[in-house]
């Protein structure tokens, strides 16, 4: 017992620590006037270091703080979630080193830092979401977000040297100042920052890794979803953004995929019969929400929808934690009617869904305003958007708003009211119970957080009025679909096989790649093992000779020395 | 008739001397059979030596390997107090003669003329070859000595013809009016070639380089682990400063004789030893040929001795060779005194259950591997690499990555062997316990010697020249 909490004290350490680091320069304004970098731009880029060059600007502090808070709360979660689990203390440490990746990301204006944490993030996902690795799920669901995110490291790879090739430095405060003077190869860095996004942050068409990570621990979830891996992606897309916000190309693209994610994203939630599955289609729809804001210039919208979406999607995870601790299933059939069983799962909860369907007060409502205002903006044409894409957006985002209160409302209304599910009816112990105060307590305070968000939030009457009817319009809908006795499991087929999209992923890749892999295996044990095994085997033999060759044989020593001496004298003055 | 005596290279070997002198004289009225007692004048002789060097104008080569001759014979003369109360080994004559050793070696990376180098060169090889088979009764070690002592006489010879031929065709013995005389276009080449061979081969036997590597096993193997650690680190370290000297002031007008012969015989040194050291199963046999596996890389920027790196590159990859070396010969020595076997599977977890020599014993192996978390050894690698590589003898530095990575093999085999989980209880010795504190002590200091050389590397870059 005392054990797990230590790790929680690790964490609450580093949380302080990042704490006092980082809360001052959220207040802080000035972007450039503080900086004192070391690297200079210059003609041919420096070779690449791992100096940490800390650097926060305001947003980057709140990301961080939210990255090490949910953190800090997942900590004492799982202390209860997954106690007595024998692998306890690997997933604990596993954890902060998570942390530590995501800070190293946000926390610093060096490229090559930023790709340690990025890969680092990488790995810890790969270790977290297979911690159960004896079951099959979890252990391809795993690998597929290894090699799924590895092409987004690929594109960030490139990225990086494409910077520092461009503008002589893999500095990202270095590269803003030698942008001023002008930009180039926008539209190739911008190309490959997409790349790296979309794998990262799970956008389409590389987005159907997020959904088959659900195999790994909820808390787990919780932490990947809301603050740290798949916010990375945003992440960079906003903090590089000056670097391709001139490419027409980059934007419209990054505009049309997060138009096409967000609306499938949240069709795929309002379908989904399975809990868990339903909140990471949201994550990827919500994500495609902010990537939309950058798209249209706004990345400072962006990066606040995702602070307050990792609010309360940590929350709903965690909460979804309880539930399925409670009910032994995620899946929605084996739920309903728990108001009254777990009331502070179902308060927080709501709260949660209410912030995840943008109704006021909450912070997702004022975040994701601030990101429909953005748009709005950008349908005037002077923000490198086209007119008719952003106007396109704009209606794509209103209508993936309808959608959002929908399937919030639905996963609401399934989860705690209603009758009770199929799945635990007939099951004899059907008696459910409030989690202990170890996994109530963080969503209290994640729920108290919704809203404190949304303190000094900017309003934007317009649009805030349109997105509050839409959305009230979305959560209408659903409650009188409810009212009227309808199950609220209406599931055309492609949405609920998720329009097949996984199909390359998990048939042709791999029945294309089997061959090509049997192949090189062939040629790596069959034809260049040969040197090295051969070579080991020649020395093994050289070195037995010589031991054998100390005969302790004085006139045979001697002999040597004297045979020696003369081929050297002939070696000497032959090659003279 | 003055004899003109340059105090400042005499200065440290007299006072050597007279302490070798001193130990034998207490020795010889207290016979007491302790080691302090003869251990004693020669460690104040050593400190005041060291003294007077460091207070004296010395600079240069001479100095920083003058230096490493004196903290090695130090460091030798304090862990040798591991042989205390082992009645086989006179306190007396084992330090009269290392103290000789040491002053012949001190005067040999001095010498200015040949045949003072090949006085000193005698001065050192003698005392070595007495001291391989001091230990009174033991076979194996006068068997040894006997080897060393006959290929040292076949070595000495060669060396005294190409000293001959070359005083034959050149007038003069002193190393400067060599130089010059060897620029003279009415030397005959050919003679010249073989002459100045010949005379490299003395010190590459001391350094034990291939094919004069062959005595090296024997004799560390027979000697006493602290003789093989003085022959190891002491010995090579004179051999190698004087060879430098040699080749840069005497012999630079005959660069095109030795150059390709010194570069060969470092790539063959550097090879044959490390695979040789593969498959040891004895931890002093592996160091043994790991040594002559060092000689290749110490020998190596001999080859390129005319570019500006390369005398500070040899002094320091020899100080920190010297250094890692006599520290795992030291705990070598306490391991064998206490435990009877230092085979590499009773050495198996040795960090785990005897941190205090096993932790020494994995940071010199790392050093001399040249791996972090050892960065100096790492460090010295990238200098003694730099003016081979700058030198243009590119070939020659492919040879010395590979080997590099030869040597990973078998150190890091022994690095693992150290920290493996032991199995089964913990080999305890039968014999009493005996105090070897001073040794233990010598050992724990070179460790964190080393320790702080690999936080700050340039402690020893810009203090050795």
């Amino acid at each position: 017992m005392s054990r797990r909490w230590g790790y929680v004290g690790l964490t609450a350490v580093l949380a302080v620590v990042v704490a006092v680091w980082a809360v001052p320069e959220v207040m802080r304004h000035g972007y450039f006037g503080r900086y004192v970098g070391a690297s200079r731009p210059g003609v041919d880029p420096p070779l690449p270091s791992l100096s940490p060059d800390l650097f926060l600007f305001p947003q980057a502090a709140q990301i961080v703080l939210l990255a090490v808070g949910v953190g800090l709360l997942v900590q004492i979660y799982s202390t209860a979630y997954l106690g007595r689990h024998p692998r306890y203390r690997s997933y604990a440490l596993v954890i902060v080193l998570f942390l530590l990746g995501m800070i190293a990301v946000v926390g610093t204006t060096n490229l090559w830092v930023l790709l340690v944490g990025w890969e680092v993030m990488g790995l810890c996902s790969y270790l977290l979401i297979g911690h159960e690795w004896e079951t099959a799920p979890a252990r391809t669901g795993a690998a597929k977000a290894f090699l799924v995110t590895r092409v987004a490291d690929l594109g960030l790879v490139m990225a990086i040297i494409v910077i520092g090739e461009t503008y002589g430095t893999y500095d990202i405060v270095g590269a803003q100042v030698a942008q001023a003077d002008g930009t180039r190869h926008a539209t190739l860095i911008g190309l490959l920052v997409l790349v790296a996004v979309i794998g990262k942050s799970a956008q389409f068409p590389l987005h159907t890794w997020l959904p088959d990570a659900m195999p790994g621990p909820t808390p787990i979830t919780a932490l990947i979803h809301a603050a740290t891996m798949v916010a990375a992606g945003v992440y960079l897309a906003s903090r590089l953004f000056f670097l391709y916000a001139d490419s027409q190309l980059v934007l419209t693209l990054m505009a049309g995929g997060a138009a096409v994610t967000m609306l499938m994203g949240a069709l795929f939630a309002l379908t989904s019969s399975d809990l868990k599955r339903a909140l990471a289609w949201s994550t990827v729809s919500q994500l495609a929400l902010m990537l939309a804001a950058v798209a249209a210039g706004g990345a400072e919208a962006g990066l606040d929808h995702l602070v307050s979406h990792g609010v309360f999607k940590a929350l709903l995870f965690l909460g979804c934690g309880c539930v399925m601790l409670a009910v032994g299933s995620s899946a929605l059939s084996a739920m309903g009617g728990l108001r009254r069983s777990m009331p502070v799962t179902f308060w927080t909860m709501t709260i949660g869904f209410a912030a995840l369907a943008g109704l006021v007060p909450t912070a997702g409502f004022f975040t994701k305003d601030s990101v429909l205002h953005a748009i709005e903006v950008a349908t005037d044409g002077d923000h490198g958007l086209a007119p008719g894409v952003a106007r396109a957006l704009l209606v794509v985002a209103l209508v993936t708003t309808f959608v959002t209160a929908a399937y919030a409302t639905r996963l609401w209304v399934l989860t705690f009211l209603g009758p009770v599910g199929a799945d635990r009816a007939d099951r004899a112990d059907h008696e459910v119970r409030e989690q202990p105060p170890a996994m109530t307590g963080p969503l209290v305070v994640l729920a108290v957080a919704t809203f404190a968000l949304s303190v000094g939030q900017p309003l934007h009457l317009g649009t805030g009025l349109l997105s509050t009817a839409v959305a009230g319009a979305g959560v209408a809908t659903v409650l009188l679909l409810a009212r009227r006795g309808s199950a609220l499991d209406r599931s055309p087929a492609p949405l609920t096989s998720e329009l097949w999209l996984d199909r390359p992923f998990s048939r042709w890749v791999p029945a294309a790649a089997a061959p090509l892999a049997r192949g090189v295996v062939d040629l790596d044990r069959d034809a260049v093992d040969v040197y090295p095994r051969g070579g080991a085997a020649l020395v093994a033999v050289v070195s037995r000779g010589l031991g054998l060759a100390q005969t302790r044989n004085v006139q045979r020593y001697a002999t040597v020395l004297a045979v020696g001496v003369v081929v050297i004298v002939v070696v000497g003055v032959v090659l003279r | 008739m003055t004899i003109p005596i340059d105090w400042t290279v005499a200065g440290p070997a007299t006072i050597v001397l007279v302490g070798a002198l001193v130990a034998l004289m207490v020795d010889a009225f207290y016979p007491r059979r302790t080691w302090l007692g003869s251990g004693l004048p020669a460690t104040v002789a050593g400190v005041v030596a060291t003294a007077e060097l460091v207070r004296g104008d010395a600079t240069g080569t001479p100095f920083a390997f003058s230096l490493v001759v004196l903290v090695g014979t130090l460091f030798v003369v304090v862990a040798s107090n591991v042989m205390n109360f082992e009645n086989a080994m006179p306190p007396g004559e084992y330090h009269f003669l290392l103290m000789s050793a040491a002053a012949g070696a001190l005067l040999m990376v001095g010498a200015r003329d040949v045949v003072t180098l090949v006085v000193a060169l005698e001065l050192l090889s003698l005392p070595s070859i007495a001291l391989v088979g001091l230990r009174q009764g033991d076979r194996d070690a006068i068997r040894a000595a006997w080897t060393f002592f006959l290929v040292s006489v076949v070595s000495t010879a060669v060396t005294l013809m190409g000293v001959s031929l070359l005083y034959g065709v050149t007038g003069t013995l002193d190393y400067a009016l060599l130089g010059r005389a060897l620029v003279d276009p009415a030397v005959p080449d050919g003679v010249v070639s073989v002459a100045v061979v010949m005379t490299v081969v003395g010190l590459l036997f001391k350094l034990g380089a291939v094919p004069f590597h062959l005595w090296v096993p024997d004799a560390y193997g027979g000697a006493s682990v602290m003789v093989a650690g003085f022959l190891s680190a002491v010995s090579k370290a004179a051999s190698l400063g004087a060879l430098l000297v040699l080749l840069s002031v005497a012999l630079p007008a005959a660069q095109d004789d030795w150059q390709p012969v010194v570069a060969v015989v470092a790539a063959l040194t550097m090879t044959v030893g490390n695979v040789g050291a593969l498959r040891q199963d004895d931890a002093i046999g592996l160091l043994a040929w790991s040594s002559v596996a060092q000689a290749g890389f110490l020998v190596a920027p001999a080859a390129v001795v005319s570019s500006s790196y390369a005398l500070p590159a040899a002094a320091q990859y020899v100080a920190v060779y010297a250094l890692a070396n006599l520290v795992a010969f030291a705990a070598l020595a306490v391991v064998l005194r206490l435990r009877g076997s230092t085979r590499l599977d009773d050495l198996r977890g040795m960090a785990r259950n005897d941190p205090w020599m096993g932790v020494p014993l994995v940071m010199a192996a790392l050093t001399l591997a040249g791996f972090p978390p050892a960065v100096i050894g790492l460090v010295t690698k990238f200098v003694v690499i730099r003016p081979v590589v700058d030198g243009d003898h590119v070939w020659l530095a492919i040879i010395m990555g590979v080997n590099v990575m030869l040597g990973l093999a078998y150190y890091l085999r022994l690095v693992v062997t150290l920290c493996e989980r032991p199995v089964g209880e913990p080999y305890v010795s039968p014999s009493p316990p005996i105090s070897v504190r001073f040794a233990k002590s010598t050992v724990l200091i070179g460790a964190a010697a080393l320790v702080v050389l690999s936080a700050w590397p340039d402690l020893l870059l810009s203090h050795l020249p």
